[in-house]
């Protein structure tokens, strides 16, 4: 099983700081979702924790391997991304797009085998993507779109996948459709998910654990519902926030703040 | 001042009256007019040694320009020398009245043309013109028909024109008599 | 045009079509010349070096066909294989419809190394020998430099890269100006005949001399469209895939920016082919490099070859230059390009 240690991670552009100190540790099959206001460093650490990004300091390992001393290929076996804006490239039919996702598998040079398309399809399967497979991806609606994003980063089998505001620009049937997709794929091949999400809602709702991040450093490390009705959530953001119990769920409802 | 202007001369008929107009504007009349009999008499007579050939057609290709390849006419000063000695030239068939007498030439236009005698008058080596694709086939390379110029006297149509005639008109006189290269 | 990618059937349909138009393309580079020589001789002759049948072309014939048509024609197939593809390789490493090869200073180096030769400034340089070869190191150093500007550092990208072969251009034309101006004018306008390019002077010493860089240089870049593809995503999300972006770039740049090295040197600057080939495949078979690149070596080099053809026979008997012939044709096509691409396009 792969966890994901992240030991005293800072990562600079230039003399700018993005994120310092962070540490966490997230176990096999957890979602762990990190929150926190804009520029608190979220995608800096999501990207860096898929290899991405360079750390400057601190290290990303993966199953007791660190990031750093695997190659392209090996890592793009260990964790797989999902962008917060993916690339669209016209002309490529939606299989193709999600057969990318074996290229750590198969190489540049040759085809993909048997295995690999068998993945692919089987990944189409699931994602009920396999009516649009022959479809040129720009004519996909968004959430058709971010669907295939997230099939091309299953198809890499990987034991970890990152995703860096899934379901930005989708309305809120396919919001909830997508992560309810990602949560059933997570409990069937016991995923381990390290996610960005801007909707405090669904961020407590679909994790197990949630960090909130602020000006580049751990504010919070905890479970789901402990950090939702925390009081450093509110500060981070700056605002009020209510937690409202709706059917045995959390939900987060901000109120306009008196405070100026 | 008095500016005349003398255009380029098309024949030696042409040269030799420029240099007699020379004389009288410069008040040498008698000197100009004798150099030009002098040069007529001997030009007469460079042309009057070459043998009649009728049968035997002397091709010849004159270059003044590579890459691309440029030669001229009969229609041009040097082109009516060689006219006068009874050579064909090849330049002649592929030109149009656009390049004045000085066509381009492809090298294919010249491999097939085959001329059997190559004057060289842009101070390029006679021996590397087998090294050219396709030239070692032409019968002026291969029988070593090909003739380095002075570019300074073949240029020119002043009193050293003589010098030129002579050294054409030898020439034409070695190819016909290894007149074994015409059946 | 659908905006659904191309079916296999479509794919199989182009690539055919392109074999025969390169197989016309090799008879009339062989059959037209200002000596008329009947195709069936040639044909009969071609088929006699393998043993069939006699030839009833005469020695002179043969060598018209042999030692000025054949190398001719092999320099162009060579020429327009080798352009193609590597402009269809540049697109895809910048992920730039505008990319040529000579986006990162072939072209500026090859045009100063060439004038540097030309006008002869050490002397004894104006050789059919030294020409070439000053043009290619020209052009290997402006890459280099280039690299070196904009390729190596740890932020490094496309984007830098354009720019740095920008700047590197600028100052090698400038260079290459400079020393023009300085000539006389039989010089200049020699260096004008080179940078329009020709395949006039081609013989099978060009041809060997350019033969290995292009087969292995056009071999490269074909093999790349997978990791094209895969780059289609951008530099991020590919390296998120497995991709080694920074080893497949240094490569697949070195393979184009070499094999075009070694055909300028050959045959000064054609251009426009190295942009409209795969312009014009892709509007045929999508966008995948895997197709692009095989199907554009084989579009690229007919193509090259019927402009040629067109060099050598509308101003019979004079020759065009080759690169005022591609640019003729390709200037136009281009516009036509973008505008069924627009339309294409939403």
């Amino acid at each position: 099983m792969s966890n994901v240690v992240v030991q005293d991670l800072s990562v600079r552009a230039g003399t700018k700081v993005l994120i310092s100190g962070v540490s966490l540790d997230i176990e096999p099959g957890t979602w762990c979702t990190v929150i926190g206001p804009n520029g608190a460093g979220k995608t800096t650490l999501v990207e860096t924790v898929a290899g991405i990004r360079r750390a400057s300091s601190g290290t990303v390992s993966i199953s007791g391997r660190r990031l750093e001393d695997m190659s392209e290929r090996e890592r793009a076996r260990v964790v797989a991304l999902v962008p917060q804006h993916p690339e669209v490239p016209a002309g490529m039919t939606v299989a193709d797009y999600v057969s990318l996702g074996r290229t750590a598998y198969h190489g540049l040079l040759r085809a993909p085998s048997a295995h690999d398309r068998a993945v692919v399809d089987s990944v189409l399967e699931r994602l009920s993507l396999r009516e649009f497979a022959d479809r040129d991806v720009i004519t996909l609606s968004g959430g058709e779109r971010q669907r295939m994003v997230l099939g091309r980063a299953l198809a890499q089998s990987t034991m970890v996948i990152v995703l860096d505001e899934p379901i930005t620009g989708l309305d809120l049937r396919h919001q909830i459709e997508l992560l309810d997709l990602l949560k059933s794929e997570v409990a069937e091949c016991g995923l381990t998910v390290v996610a960005t999400l801007h909707d405090l809602t669904l961020a407590g709702q679909f994790a197990d654990r949630l960090v909130l991040l602020d000006a580049g450093k751990v504010v919070l490390d905890a479970p789901a519902s402990e950090v939702i009705r925390s009081d450093e959530l509110a500060h981070s953001y700056g605002m009020d926030l209510r937690v409202v119990d709706v059917d045995g769920s959390d939900v987060v409802v901000p109120v306009r703040s008196l405070r100026h | 001042m008095k500016v005349v202007f003398q255009d380029a001369a098309t024949s030696v008929a042409d040269a030799l009256s420029q240099i007699r107009q020379l004389g009288r504007l410069t008040g040498h009349v008698a000197r100009a007019d004798s150099l030009a009999s002098f040069m007529n008499t001997y030009i007469k007579a460079d042309i009057a040694s070459v043998p009649k050939h009728p049968n035997k057609k002397i091709t010849v290709y004159y270059e003044i320009g590579t890459n691309p390849y440029y030669s001229l006419t009969s229609k041009t000063f040097v082109g009516s020398l060689m006219k006068s000695l009874g050579l064909v030239n090849i330049a002649d068939a592929d030109s149009t009245t656009a390049d004045a007498g000085y066509p381009e030439l492809s090298s294919e236009y010249i491999v097939s043309a085959n001329p059997k005698l190559i004057f060289l008058a842009d101070s390029v080596k006679a021996s590397s013109l087998a090294k050219r694709p396709g030239f070692s086939k032409v019968s002026a390379v291969a029988n070593h028909n090909v003739i380095e110029l002075n570019a300074d006297i073949a240029s020119r149509w002043g009193p050293r024109l003589g010098v030129l005639m002579y050294q054409l008109a030898s020439e034409v006189k070695k190819v016909l008599h290894e007149s074994k290269l015409w059946k | 045009m659908s905006s659904n990618p191309p079916t296999a059937r479509r794919v199989a349909l182009v690539s055919a079509l392109t074999l025969v138009g390169l197989v016309a393309a090799v008879v009339c580079g062989l059959a037209i010349g200002p000596t008329s020589i009947a195709t069936a001789k040639i044909i009969g002759d071609v088929v006699s070096h393998v043993g069939i049948g006699h030839s009833s072309l005469s020695p002179l014939q043969s060598t018209v066909i042999w030692q000025l048509r054949a190398p001719r024609l092999v320099l162009g197939l060579l020429a327009g294989a080798m352009l193609a593809v590597a402009g269809g390789t540049y697109q895809g490493v910048f992920r730039n419809p505008l990319a040529d090869p000579y986006l990162l200073g072939v072209a500026a180096g090859a045009g100063l190394g060439a004038t540097f030769a030309i006008v002869d400034i050490g002397g004894g340089l104006n050789t059919p020998t030294w020409t070439p070869l000053l043009a290619f190191a020209g052009a290997m150093v402006a890459v280099a430099f280039t690299w070196g500007v904009g390729g190596r550092g740890l932020h490094s990208n496309a984007a830098t890269l354009i720019l740095a072969g920008v700047a590197v251009s600028a100052l090698l034309t400038s260079m290459q100006t400079f020393l023009q101006q300085q000539s006389s004018s039989n010089s200049i306008a020699r260096v004008y005949i080179w940078l329009l390019g020709s395949l006039a002077s081609a013989s099978w010493r060009s041809v060997w001399l350019v033969f290995p860089y292009v087969i292995l240089c056009t071999a490269i870049c074909v093999l790349s469209g997978r990791a094209l593809d895969v780059m289609s995503v951008g530099e991020d999300e590919s390296r998120s895939l497995g991709l080694p972006v920074r080893r497949v770039r240094f490569i697949v740049i070195a393979a184009s920016s070499l094999g075009t090295a070694a055909i300028v040197s050959a045959v000064g600057l054609i251009g426009f082919v190295g942009i409209i080939v795969p312009h014009i495949v892709r509007l045929l078979v999508g966008t995948s490099y895997r197709r692009i690149l095989p199907i554009s070596v084989v579009f690229g080099a007919a193509f090259l070859v019927f402009a040629d053809t067109l060099a050598r026979t509308v101003m019979a008997p004079s020759e065009l230059p080759l690169g005022v012939v591609t640019a003729a044709i390709g200037a136009p096509v281009f516009v036509i390009i973008l505008s069924l691409r627009r339309r294409m396009v939403r």
